[in-house]
């Protein structure tokens, strides 16, 4: 059972990690990025590219992609976010998904088809520890993840720019006339989700693999564990993915395989159904 | 004058028709081409139209079918069967003589209403059992079906490795369904019942809960059948999760893409396949995969070099009977031939192969490399 929960967890984090970008463009611009997924798979294509193909270090390669990713970041937003940010919700979705089969394609004709992988910056090795194999690439995951999740909570409370962010995402017309360059913000944004999404990518990688359709099959379980923990809630984004995680794998091994995803879905929908608004989402008053 | 202008016109008419007759109709002899470019399940498919563009290249360079320049019609299957229904339309549009189809079954059950109404011979690589009992007689498989590939391995467990406790581990799929009745069935023949069963869907990337309820059951082998990515997280989590116990994998794992993402724990694993392009002595098919990498700048694999025989027993029927349908289908009914990776006849079904060999891999200096322990030829008198 320890076993289960361990893959469960570090599958958890791994979702939680890669809806974090996601989540931090929502909550900043109330854009629902289904494309992030596919950030994701870039950052993970990108290390793979430099380490492989240049040959270098895989920490450059990192630093590299992570640059690689920044300028991404901003070209996404000039392209499909900010020209029609001012139109109907449906449209920026719309637009996502445009840029995600964009993505998506211009990885299949650059990279091919083949799954690839991406090193671990720890190797391939494990830890038995009482019979319970901790993968040295699955410590390295619990720990960025730790890192990320303290390290993103002391940026938006301590530091200037993280609280200039904080006030674009609740009011962007009030931010404008405190003197925030929103535009500025809006990129500043794009570029943080973009090296999030590399973040993640570096360590989904090693694990998942990378193919062109490893954005989508992110995506969707991010996206789950993102509604299940709140909708735009951080906290609640890291319980949903990690209940998402342990109930995938618990559900797999205890129960049955065959209709494993069946089963997790029902338990999901279930929590929905008793707590609409997630594990934190924030109650909706009624306005009278 | 208005005669002069008649006559003119006429002349005109005339010219642009044979125009359009010469470029379109009697210049080319098209084949169709449909199998998957996009999607994650261009993995296989691209190898497979590179394949027929291998063969057409060759033909045409020699001058052709009779004179006549093959020209292949490629339309992309991605991994949807919408994608391959219109994909076929695009084809049949084109108005070819024959298809090369996709490998995928669940593609080729969506394309089979409409292959029957257009009376158009469709030959592909499937192993899905199901697909020759279909009443299809347009239908022609030319790589051995799951009864055949799934028959050795299971065989191969149970008499050589001398397996009682066998844990399957299959895929969701029409392809891992079909297999896994199969096995269960040589199984119960042989009085064993399996120690575990799980299954997963083929974009799982997390194998930790199925392998765990494998490793509970203590068994003796672990029987696997799954696509290329499954496949490489299956036999990797298997090594990580200390699953000590030998491993027979499906064909996907001789794939050299998947010994890639699999690294060192490809040692010892068993696979069953059809052929080993990258390692036979044959010098043919040396000199085939020579060509092939040069080419394509990849190494190919062995649905590759069947479909390149699938695209040469094609055009030699085309080349016997010409670009009708209907005796293209009656030529291939009848007639055996000698390919690169061996020898087709189709029976009743118009199942054409019937070889399969089991290998198993050792790592040596880093790479994969395939011992071949025994060949199987179930090929009916």
């Amino acid at each position: 059972m320890i076993q289960e929960i361990v893959a469960g967890f570090s599958m958890g984090c791994i979702y939680a990690l890669a809806g974090f970008g996601f989540v931090l463009v929502y909550n900043a611009v109330g854009a629902v990025n289904f494309a992030h997924g596919e950030l994701v798979m870039f950052g993970g294509y990108f290390g793979y590219a430099f380490s492989t193909h240049l040959g270098i270090p895989l920490w450059l390669a990192f630093a590299t992609s992570l640059l690689a990713m920044a300028i991404l970041g901003i070209l996404f937003n000039q392209v499909a976010y900010l020209p029609i940010r001012n139109r109907p919700v449906s449209t920026v979705i719309i637009a996502s998904i445009g840029m995600s089969i964009l993505l998506r394609n211009s990885a299949l004709a650059i990279w091919g088809p083949d799954p690839l992988k991406l090193n671990s910056f720890l190797g391939d090795g494990a830890i038995n520890i009482g019979g319970i194999v901790f993968l040295r690439h699955q410590l390295l995951i619990f720990a960025v993840t730790a890192f990320v999740f303290t390290g993103q909570s002391l940026f938006f409370s301590r530091t200037a720019i993280g609280r200039k962010l904080q006030a674009t995402a609740q009011d962007q017309e009030a931010a404008k006339l405190m003197g925030i360059k929103v535009t500025r913000m809006i990129n500043l944004t794009f570029i943080l989700a973009a090296l999030l999404a590399t973040i993640a990518g570096f360590l989904v990688a090693p694990l998942w693999f990378l193919d062109p359709e490893v954005g989508l099959a992110i995506i969707v379980k991010a996206f789950i564990a993102i509604v299940i923990g709140g909708f735009g809630s951080i906290p609640g984004l890291v319980v949903g993915g990690i209940f998402l995680g342990l109930t995938e794998v618990l559900v797999a091994s205890h129960l049955t395989s065959e209709y494993k995803d069946v089963i997790s879905f029902f338990i999901l929908i279930t929590v929905l159904m008793v707590m609409p608004q997630g594990f934190f989402g924030e109650k909706i008053a009624e306005k009278v | 004058m208005n005669n002069f202008f008649k006559n003119l016109s006429h002349f005109a008419l005339v010219l642009c028709l044979f125009f359009i007759f010469a470029t379109t109709g009697l210049a080319e002899v098209k084949v169709g081409v449909i199998s998957s470019q996009t999607s994650s399940l261009a993995i296989l498919g691209q190898r497979q139209i590179n394949a027929a563009i291998l063969a057409a290249e060759e033909w045409n360079e020699k001058g052709g079918i009779n004179g006549t320049k093959i020209r292949l019609i490629i339309e992309d299957s991605a991994d949807k069967t919408t994608t391959a229904v219109t994909a076929l339309d695009r084809v049949l549009g084109k108005n070819v003589c024959a298809i090369l189809g996709p490998i995928y079954s669940f593609q080729l059950f969506a394309m089979f209403p409409e292959v029957k109404k257009e009376k158009i011979p469709m030959l592909s690589t499937s192993g899905t059992r199901k697909l020759t009992q279909m009443d299809n007689r347009w239908y022609f498989r030319t790589y051995p079906h799951d009864g055949i590939t799934k028959r050795a391995y299971t065989l191969y467990a149970v008499e050589e490795l001398k397996s009682k406790k066998p844990a399957l581990m299959s895929v969701t799929t029409e392809y891992g369904k079909s297999g896994h009745e199969i096995i269960t069935n040589i199984l119960k023949a042989k009085g064993i019942a399996p120690v575990a069963e799980t299954w997963h869907e083929k974009a799982d990337k997390d194998m930790t809960g199925q392998l765990m309820r494998v490793k509970r059951s203590d068994p003796d082998i672990i029987i696997s059948q799954a696509h290329p990515s499954d496949t490489a997280i299956i036999l990797k989590q298997q090594r990580d999760l200390g699953i000590n116990v030998p491993h027979m994998a499906s064909s996907a794992a001789s794939m050299p893409s998947v010994h890639k993402l699999v690294g060192e724990a490809m040692e010892g694993v068993y696979v069953e396949t059809v052929t080993l392009p990258n390692f036979d002595p044959d010098p043919n098919i040396r000199a085939w995969t020579k060509k092939y990498i040069e080419k394509f700048k990849k190494k190919p694999d062995s649905f590759a070099l069947l479909y390149y025989d699938t695209a040469n027993f094609l055009f030699e029927a085309i080349k016997s009977v010409g670009p009708d349908r209907t005796k293209i289908r009656d030529w291939l009914e009848t007639t055996r031939y000698k390919g690169l990776a061996g020898q087709y006849k189709f029976d009743q079904e118009h199942n054409g192969a019937f070889f399969a060999i089991i290998v198993q891999y050792h790592i040596k200096d880093g790479k994969a490399v395939p011992e071949l322990k025994k060949k199987y030829d179930f090929t009916p008198n």
